[in-house]
């Protein structure tokens, strides 16, 4: 019973953090009842068919590449599975800058916004399905090789739909990234760009109206909400919607080839823009000092985020121990680093310490990516540690010793990658930290300082160190930890 | 894990050990220091914000911290609701569209006696401010620097673009890139530039055949530039002093800002004191510093933008910059802006 209290006391805290940006926004301006419903309807609307038709190319994509990926046998791949999630991390100026370069004719309007978006966000989706796809393979595999089902049939009939939970958290992830978007609409949407994003965006600058970009927020964590339910209840015939497509993975893979093309594209662009500006830029004007006091406090920002990120975590495996009904908690997304980050600047005072800084920005950053980062790589592992944490419960093992001694060592892999990537997102951030009003020097910050101020080059010379620096940090800690993967 | 979790809790006890035993004021509550709240690149290290500090507290002995404005919007809606204990004394960076929308939500001092350039200087500028020494709005706030926006092209293209309605040319199709005037301030100049020159059904018209001409309307100056500096597009909507940053800082004179018939819109940036300063005497000081020739000096060389006395810029890359015809600075007042910014909404949103 006292497990049960606290179970629920629990998660009205934890609904009242993931809720508290609108909530603070609420409790400062009035709202204003003249919502504009129409603009909202065709926001709305632009919002959905770009998010959903890119969650789609993806999700497909990724489903159709996944199990010829998975039988890779090359050093390299797991680099090449790092460097296509480099979209989806770096700013999205530079993604824009890579795809125009390729186009001498842009196509302009939803194909736009949706090729700029699969740009993006293919190999995240790529990533977190094979990652999930891996683990159930090596639960499964003896099993299957037992009853002899062939490759295509116990994708189709056994995977798939054991994977549906985690395409459905790949799908959300993906439209909540589509919907928080305000620069790759506005750019290469022409009219079809005025979505929900901008919507707040023009309530809050151009009218002043935040309670009304709230309430717009708040309609969109339901209507996502409502989305994630359904997606969820609605039992989906996964094989039944995969197109057939005869594939002989034993020969030669095919994937492999896709997803080596998808990743060159980006990283091909990247790198000239790179090595183009590495000759254009003479390195004594390079800015170190600044540079090296903004990486300094992002490592800081990146520990304060992690902590956070481990505390909340803890938290919500704690409900699982428990049998406390959460579920509803992992569709709170909020996708609007402006609502987040203002709320976050009303809370905390102006006059600020380092620690203080830290502490509201790495909650911005938990606030935003917390739900996204455990829906795609921890809870798709509570589908077998859940058992084990009912044994562990009816036989009266307390919660800190079932944490530490059969959890924690399941979870440790996928625990470490969520940490990585809030580690490379307190290094990529701005648009978040900006909006909190933050008097911290941050890389990201820095980066975008500099391509404001005709120094575009130099942001690409600082955003390949700053990638560097990550992923030099990203072996040291697995030889902290002993993490193979 | 278990190392991982000691190494994190190592980390973590120092940073406590830190917290407890720093400063927590640093500068900030520092209450001697004058507090200035100015934009990211004004106060990085290639901006003017800490070459300006320094010769300041030089030369007055008072102290100067910055505090960074992400946006002037989101600083002055906060600054708003602090009211009397808002915790900077100066806000910089303010262009004429965040003066209209912030002039009434937020209390201003009168700082009209401190504006030591006079109308004759603006004058040799080429610049007609008479509509802003009529307004009572502009009591509150000075001027401090000032460029005219235009199209930048590479001079190696043989473009010819003397007017408005030039740039719908056939060979223009797809080669601009603009800003959207609801995000960018640069943008809505453009857009009010549109208005102010013709009358209100011909520049609606303008604006359709320019939205399905156009190469872009980007989020951002900064995106829009970097479409163009990557040779995405080949003309792009900017300032007449972007020439002058490549010619300074990258030897690169292949950069050129052009003339329009029309006459150029004109970006005027204006500092102000709020009335809740807490060192008003000495934030009164720095405003004269800044409109002083080493402040106006600072700033040109650093941000890439005229100073309102045009005798700062002799012997320097910015005399060499040719005189546009301007249009005389106009203050718009919030319905106005609205307004288009309103019939621009429609129009991206019904022939986009």
């Amino acid at each position: 019973m006292m497990g049960k209290i606290n179970g629920k006391l629990l998660t009205s805290l934890l609904l009242i953090f993931f809720l508290s940006p609108v909530v603070i926004i609420l409790y400062y301006f009035k709202i204003n009842l003249d919502f504009p419903i129409d603009d909202f309807i065709l926001a709305f609307k632009n919002s959905l068919i770009q998010s959903l038709a890119t969650a789609g190319i993806c999700l497909l994509g990724s489903v159709l590449l996944v199990p010829g990926l998975s039988r890779v046998k090359n050093k390299w791949f797991a680099s090449m599975m790092a460097a296509s999630l480099l979209p989806s991390l770096l700013p999205s100026i530079f993604t824009i800058l890579i795809i125009f370069s390729y186009f001498k004719t842009f196509p302009f309007g939803h194909t736009g916004i949706i090729l700029i978006f699969t740009m993006t966000y293919f190999g995240f989706s790529t990533v977190a399905l094979y990652r999930a796809y891996q683990a159930l393979v090596n639960r499964y595999a003896g099993v299957i090789d037992i009853y002899n089902v062939s490759w295509w049939d116990r994708y189709l009939k056994i995977y798939l739909p054991l994977l549906k939970q985690d395409l459905v958290n790949i799908f959300l992830i993906i439209m909540l990234g589509c919907f928080s978007s305000l620069s790759v609409p506005l750019l290469a949407g022409g009219g079809r760009g005025a979505n929900v994003e901008l919507l707040i965006y023009e309530s809050i600058y151009i009218n002043g109206q935040w309670a009304t970009a709230s309430l717009v927020a708040i309609i969109q964590i339901f209507l996502m909400l409502g989305l994630g339910f359904y997606l969820n209840q609605n039992r989906i015939s996964v094989s039944a919607r995969t197109p057939s497509i005869i594939y002989d993975f034993k020969k030669m893979n095919f994937s492999f080839i896709i997803f080596f093309i998808y990743t060159a594209t980006y990283i091909v662009g990247y790198f000239f823009q790179v090595v183009q500006s590495f000759f254009k830029v003479d390195l004594k004007q390079l800015y170190w000092a600044e540079f090296s006091q903004a990486l300094t406090h992002s490592f800081l920002l990146s520990l304060f985020s992690i902590s956070i990120f481990l505390a909340l975590s803890t938290a919500i495996i704690y409900l699982h121990y428990t049998r406390t009904r959460s579920q509803f908690l992992m569709y709170f997304l909020l996708p609007s680093s402006t609502v987040v980050g203002f709320s976050l600047y009303l809370f905390f005072p102006e006059k600020s310490s380092l620690v203080r800084e830290l502490i509201k920005v790495s909650l911005g950053l938990n606030l935003i990516y917390f739900l996204a980062l455990y829906k795609s790589y921890i809870q798709p592992q509570f589908s077998s540690i859940q058992s084990q944490m009912d044994v562990c419960r009816i036989y009266g093992l307390n919660f800190s010793t079932a944490l530490r001694q059969v959890i924690s060592p399941q979870l440790k892999s996928s625990l470490v990658i969520s940490m990585q990537i809030l580690f490379l997102f307190s290094f990529c951030e701005f648009a978040l930290i900006k909006a909190a009003g933050s008097q911290i020097l941050f890389s990201g910050v820095f980066m975008e300082r500099l391509i404001s101020t005709y120094r575009l080059e130099q942001g690409f010379i600082y955003s390949f160190i700053i990638l560097c620096a990550v992923f030099l940090f990203f072996r040291i800690t697995r030889f902290f930890i002993h993490e193979s993967y | 894990m278990r190392q991982f979790i000691l190494y994190m809790t190592g980390i973590f006890s120092i940073l406590f050990l830190l917290y407890v035993y720093r400063e927590d004021s640093q500068q900030l509550n520092d209450q001697s220091s004058i507090k200035i709240y100015a934009s990211g690149s004004f106060i990085s290290s290639w901006g003017p914000g800490p070459e300006l500090k320094t010769l300041f507290e030089k030369q007055t002995g008072l102290k100067v911290s910055f505090i960074e404005m992400s946006d002037p919007g989101i600083t002055l809606q906060k600054v708003s609701f602090s009211a009397e204990d808002a915790t900077g004394d100066i806000v910089l960076g303010l262009d004429q569209f965040d003066i209209a929308r912030f002039t009434e939500k937020v209390r201003w001092k009168d700082i009209s006696h401190l504006n030591t350039i006079s109308q004759s200087i603006f004058i040799s500028s080429g610049l007609n401010l008479n509509e802003l020494k009529n307004s009572d709005q502009f009591m509150k706030f000075i001027p401090y620097d000032w460029s005219a926006i235009s199209f930048v092209k590479r001079s190696d293209s043989n473009y010819q673009i003397n007017s408005l309605p030039d740039l719908l040319q056939p060979n223009l199709k797809s080669k601009i890139a603009f800003e959207d005037p609801r995000t960018s301030s640069p943008g809505l100049q453009f857009l009010l530039w549109v208005a102010s020159t013709q009358n209100e059904d011909q520049a609606i018209q303008f604006l359709k055949d320019l939205n399905a001409h156009a190469h872009s309307f980007s989020p951002s100056w900064s995106t829009a530039y970097g479409l163009f500096k990557n040779k995405n597009a080949d003309v792009v909507l900017s300032y007449i002093t972007s020439p002058i940053y490549h010619l300074v800082e990258e030897n690169d004179s292949n950069y050129q800002a052009l003339e329009f018939s029309e006459g150029l819109p004109v970006q005027v940036e204006f500092m102000g004191l709020l009335a809740s300063c807490k060192n008003c005497e000495a934030a009164q000081k720095f405003i004269s510093f800044v409109q002083s020739k080493d402040g106006q000096r600072i700033i040109m060389n650093k941000n890439y933008m005229l100073p309102m006395d045009k005798q700062i810029t002799e012997g320097t890359a910015f005399d060499t910059l040719r005189v546009f015809k301007l249009l005389d600075f106009k203050v718009y007042s919030k319905e106005e802006i609205n307004k288009w910014l309103r019939i621009w909404s429609d129009i991206r949103k019904n022939d986009g």
